[in-house]
């Protein structure tokens, strides 16, 4: 119990220093600023982008003869403009953006074809593309419909094969795709920013504290050296936390605001979703608290613990993208890698499933690793020599050590 | 500004900051870490991808379906297919099953229902490798359908649509590179100088070195002008260590890349001009930061927003659809994406380039302003100890005869700034003709007049609104005839390389409907009345008083040039600026420049037609009326007497 004092203690101590530095609160809280800023940003430039594509003209041209059919229907629409290309290759003119997109028919086996030429790296020749298809599958559609209705009989050549697709849970299936696309952005989000967010403040906590020299200060306090660190390290969690909950929420607009684009959208989840996504995020948080800590006590100045961190942050961040790579399953053997087996038990979770065996692995080996890694902070954290001595002797053996009593 | 001691300087940054091992870490790691880190990454792709494609779905059939389609299923390596009945939706939920079909043939009708759970890949996977063999067994019913009644099955294919690419694979993996590297080659140039900048800065002031840096008989200016080079040039090494470590990972993503892309002297030349000012841009905003910053923690605060300011719009360029046009063009930042994918595109337009040249040249200069007021030392680049005088209250401005040259600059890039940026909204509401008259007149002439109204300065002074002194007008008319004529020799010469001269698209059409007396008033009054009263009236003579005659004109000409956003015409521009310049401080006025400004345009936009003279015939009449004009302008040596004139006007 007395331990426990303790470590509160110095993790509310943290805390309330944390809170002082307006700076260390500015960094933390800027996503909630910075989320809708991003979000008008992208909606104008892209409502802008779609506002000129909608007025732009798409220059055709036919080579050899088409069908006059053909050339009503495409003609239909207000932004065809028919140019003439004279005699030069239709690549050329592609290339040359003196026309978006050439048709050209041929007739072979009975049958016309109609061969659209175009660039694909070329914006514009690509759009001119799409339009001119969707306005000749749109004929087609309506050539074959017309044809078929003339047949008269009973039953319709169209719909000789009916497809229905039965969703096997309750929900609809645009619920369900959102719910897995946002089992993967979530997660992904939660422990990134939650990672981040220690990385700001842990290079404080560690060799801040050295260069200030008030780690001394510290030590004179009644207080086990264990259970100051220990102190610190909920102080990191806390405020990782704080960091990737903020960010989520700062999300939600965003979300809010495509979620108002689709129709009839109702994503429920169980309510007790938050409470396992956070089983799931603790103990890679104090994995990854831990080591950014321990490496921070081996730095002597601020900036240099950033530097470590900054590496600490990139071996967190990998297993986050692979999280995210839209085949991975979450088998036995994905369930050993930290990080990415937390990310792919809480995507589970988002669409109501709970393989036991792989998040029993999961929490069991993330524990591990982080009472491992919590381990050997302590241990760095109460070695003298990497705390106020050289940090070469760290390690080293002991015979390699000179004995300081015989000078 | 002692160039040696600047010497010293840059080779003592540079030692401090390369003996500094972390520093040196974090510039070399991007040559281990990238190529690593995307191996890693694509090998777990490519093999889950591999495995997804490998993977086998589990089918269950309820009824029997379809003699022609089951052969199917049961040939497709891809699906295993049991038979069970009874209800399946638990089994699907605990991936028993992937997909259950049932099937019932009503009235010849063929009615399939799939379950399986959208939620998961698995299930929608095996949704789309059925739906292949589906798609097939409903054509052939269709067909047979139509064959029993012999009817011609042609009815159900009316014609083919063939899409045929006419982009080969060297301009396909073109274009997905050219996605993507333009944007890492803004951001990098953005934020490459930002460690080394801070380590300079906040780094010294933690150390506690820049006080003792202060005490040498260094000026601020020199300390902070070798910063600045330092940090450019350490800036420029880790944008080519980042480049050779982007080289090494191509390879690998590029998987049967022939790349078309060669590097040729002009590519690397756009692409240097492009990112140069995003480096300063970088360097100037950092290095300002990081002075303000008391501690590294603080400056980390600072740099995390500028971090995000500096992406957003670099990503921009990567919205499908966002091409290169004037608007854009215009915004600093996005311009560099999309300037250099049209490098990767062949697309590359010098009108666009110049423009977002332009823009981020002005934007950089802010941020250099920003640098020089944090160090305190803004008197480098306006030789005057005072900082900017705007000040919101207008009772703590003091009057004076002229506004600090300072602020003149500012004024200017006030002016151009708005010019660009709502010149193109005043062109949308009142036309094209009336928004740019209306845009020259508000930015160029009345806010600008406001401004300097507004700090108290003489206004009449400033500007010159007198009587011109004869003699050195009729020598400017002389000296810009010889300009004139080097323009035209300018525009000859160049035709060669620059097949049509960029003009503001869209006004040719317009500027044609025009009566002739609204043509006079658009191509050649307004410019010549409004840009003449901001650069050689507001601009010229406060910066004149302070560093003297020779510069003003320089400064004024090159700031006239740069306005036009005309990289092409840069040099024939900034010819006439100068020209107008000594004129106005020869004359004592402002109106003769303004007339030679109108006659100039007017000529250009109506005279040109009529002459057509050879290059060698311009160059004679050039060099002769160039050379009187200089004559009458200066009959004393260079510089003096204009400025003597000048102030015994004054006095």
């Amino acid at each position: 119990m007395n331990r426990w004092t303790n470590v509160k203690l110095i993790w509310m101590k943290e805390l309330r220093s944390l809170k002082r530095d307006k700076k260390a609160l500015l960094t933390i809280f800027l996503p909630i600023l910075i989320y809708p800023v991003i979000m008008m940003f992208f909606f104008g430039v892209s409502s802008l982008v779609e506002g000129n594509l909608g007025e732009e003209t798409r220059r055709i041209a036919y080579v050899g003869t088409v069908s006059s059919d053909i050339q009503e229907v495409v003609e239909s629409d207000e932004k065809i403009q028919v140019v003439d290309i004279n005699n030069q290759s239709e690549e050329s003119a592609i290339n040359e953006s003196l026309v978006d997109v050439v048709i050209r028919e041929t007739q072979s086996n009975d049958a016309k074809a109609l061969s659209i030429n175009y660039n694909s790296t070329i914006d514009g020749s690509n759009r001119g593309k799409n339009l001119v298809l969707s306005l000749l599958k749109e004929h087609k559609e309506k050539l074959i419909l017309e044809s078929v209705q003339a047949l008269d009989y009973e039953q319709s050549v169209l719909e000789l094969v009916s497809i229905e697709t039965v969703e096997v849970t309750e929900e609809s299936s645009t619920n369900r795709v959102i719910a897995s696309v946002l089992g993967v952005v979530a997660p992904f989000i939660l422990i990134m920013y939650s990672v981040i967010g220690i990385y700001s403040i842990t290079s404080d906590l560690s060799a801040g504290e050295k260069e200030r020299f008030t780690l001394e200060t510290i030590f004179s306090v009644p207080v086990p050296k264990e259970d100051i660190i220990i102190g610190k390290l909920f102080a990191g969690v806390s405020v990782g936390l704080l960091s990737g909950i903020t960010n989520i929420l700062s999300m939600f607009p965003i979300a809010y605001a495509i979620a108002s684009m689709i129709p009839d959208i109702s994503v429920s989840f169980n309510p007790l979703l938050p409470i396992y996504i956070l089983i799931m995020l603790l103990p890679v948080m104090f994995l990854a608290c831990a080591v950014m800590l321990g490496c921070g006590l081996f730095a002597k100045t601020y900036q240099e613990a950033q530097t470590y961190g900054a590496f600490v942050m990139m071996a967190f961040m990998l297993p986050g993208y692979i999280g995210m790579v839209p085949d991975i399953e979450y088998s036995t053997l994905i369930a050993f890698l930290p990080v990415t087996n937390a990310m792919l038990a809480m995507r589970e979770a988002f669409i109501g499933d709970f393989p036991l065996l792989q998040i029993a692995i999961t929490l069991v080996f993330n524990c591990l690793l982080s009472v491992v890694s919590i381990a050997l902070m302590a241990k760095v954290f109460t070695s003298e020599s990497v705390i106020f001595g050289s940090p070469k002797t760290f390690f080293l053996k002991r015979k390699s050590i000179k004995g300081g009593a015989h000078e | 500004m002692n160039r040696e001691l600047i010497g010293i300087l840059i080779i003592k940054e540079l030692r401090q900051i390369l003996r500094n091992r972390r520093v040196i870490i974090g510039l070399l790691l991007p040559l281990i870490l990238y190529p690593a880190l995307f191996g890693i990454y694509s090998s777990v792709v490519s093999n889950a991808e591999q495995s997804a494609e490998t993977e086998i779905s589990n089918i269950v059939v309820t009824s029997a379906v379809p003699e022609m389609l089951m052969d199917m299923l049961n040939e497709d390596s891809r699906l295993s297919v049991t038979h069970e009945s009874g209800d399946l939706s638990s089994k699907i939920r605990e991936k028993t099953y992937d997909v259950a079909i049932e099937y019932t043939l009503q009235k010849e009708q063929h009615q399939f229902k799939f379950y399986y759970d959208s939620g998961r890949s698995s299930g929608r996977k095996a949704y789309d490798r059925i739906m292949d063999s589906v798609d097939i067994f409903e054509e052939a019913s269709q067909y047979s359908f139509l064959e029993e009644r012999s009817k011609d099955i042609s009815l159900l294919n009316p014609f083919l649509i063939e899409e045929e690419d006419v982009a080969n694979q060297a301009e396909r993996s073109g274009k997905s590179l050219g996605d993507i590297i333009p944007m890492i080659l803004t951001i990098s140039a953005l934020l490459s100088v930002v460690n080394f900048a801070i380590e300079m800065t906040t780094g010294e002031k933690e150390a506690g070195t820049l006080e003792t840096l202060f005490s040498v008989p260094v000026t601020r200016s020199e300390l902070v002008t070798s910063k600045l080079i330092t940090c450019i040039l350490l800036g420029l090494l880790s944008m080519v260590i980042s480049l050779i470590a982007m080289m090494i990972i191509l390879p690998s993503i590029i998987q049967q890349g022939d790349l078309s892309f060669r590097m040729t002297f002009e590519t690397i030349g756009i692409l240097i001009l492009t990112l140069i000012p995003l480096i300063l841009m970088g360097a100037g905003a950092s290095l300002g930061i990081g002075m303000f910053a008391n501690s590294y923690k603080e400056s980390g605060a600072y740099i995390t927003p500028l971090t995000f300011l500096f992406m957003i719009p670099a990503y921009v360029g990567l919205i499908p659809g966002v091409e290169l046009n004037e608007m854009l063009a215009s915004i600093p930042i996005v311009n560099s994406t999309l300037l250099i994918k049209s490098v990767f595109l062949n697309t590359f337009n010098m009108t666009y380039f110049s423009i977002g040249f332009v823009s981020n040249m002005i934007v950089s200069i802010l941020s250099l302003i920003f640098m020089f007021k944090v160090f305190g030392a803004e008197k480098i680049l306006f030789g005057s100890g005072k900082s900017f005088s705007l000040r919101l209250n207008r009772k703590e401005i003091k009057k004076k005869k002229y506004i600090e040259p300072q602020d003149a600059v500012l004024l200017v890039v006030i002016a151009v700034i708005l010019f660009i940026y709502a010149g193109g909204v005043a062109s949308n509401i009142l036309g094209i003709v009336n928004g740019t008259i209306f845009i020259q007149v508000m930015a160029f002439a009345s806010i600008p007049l406001f401004l300097t109204w507004y700090m108290k300065a003489d206004i009449k002074a400033t500007i010159g609104m007198k009587v011109p002194k004869v003699i050195p007008s009729i020598g400017g008319f002389f000296l810009w005839v010889g300009a004139l004529s080097f323009m035209l020799v300018y525009q000859v010469l160049i035709a060669e390389y620059v097949p049509e001269v960029p003009t503001m698209a869209g006004i040719e059409e317009v500027f044609n409907d025009l009566s002739v007396t609204m043509q006079f008033i658009f191509i050649a009054l307004t410019p010549g009345i409004c840009e003449e009263i901001l650069f050689r009236g507001l601009a010229l003579k406060p910066i004149e008083d302070k560093l003297g005659a020779k510069r003003a004109v320089l400064i004024t000409a090159l700031l006239f040039s740069l306005m036009h956003l005309d990289i092409v015409r840069l040099i024939p521009t900034f010819l006439l600026g100068c020209v107008l310049g000594l004129v106005t401080l020869a004359s004592g006025s402002i109106l003769p420049a303004m007339g030679l400004h109108i006659l100039n345009n007017a000529f250009a936009a109506f005279g040109l037609q009529y002459f057509e003279l050879s290059v060698v015939a311009l160059l004679i009449i050039g060099c002769i009326a160039f050379s009187i004009g200089l004559i009458i302008l200066f009959k004393k040596p260079f510089d003096r007497p204009l400025k003597e004139d000048y102030n015994v006007d004054n006095k």
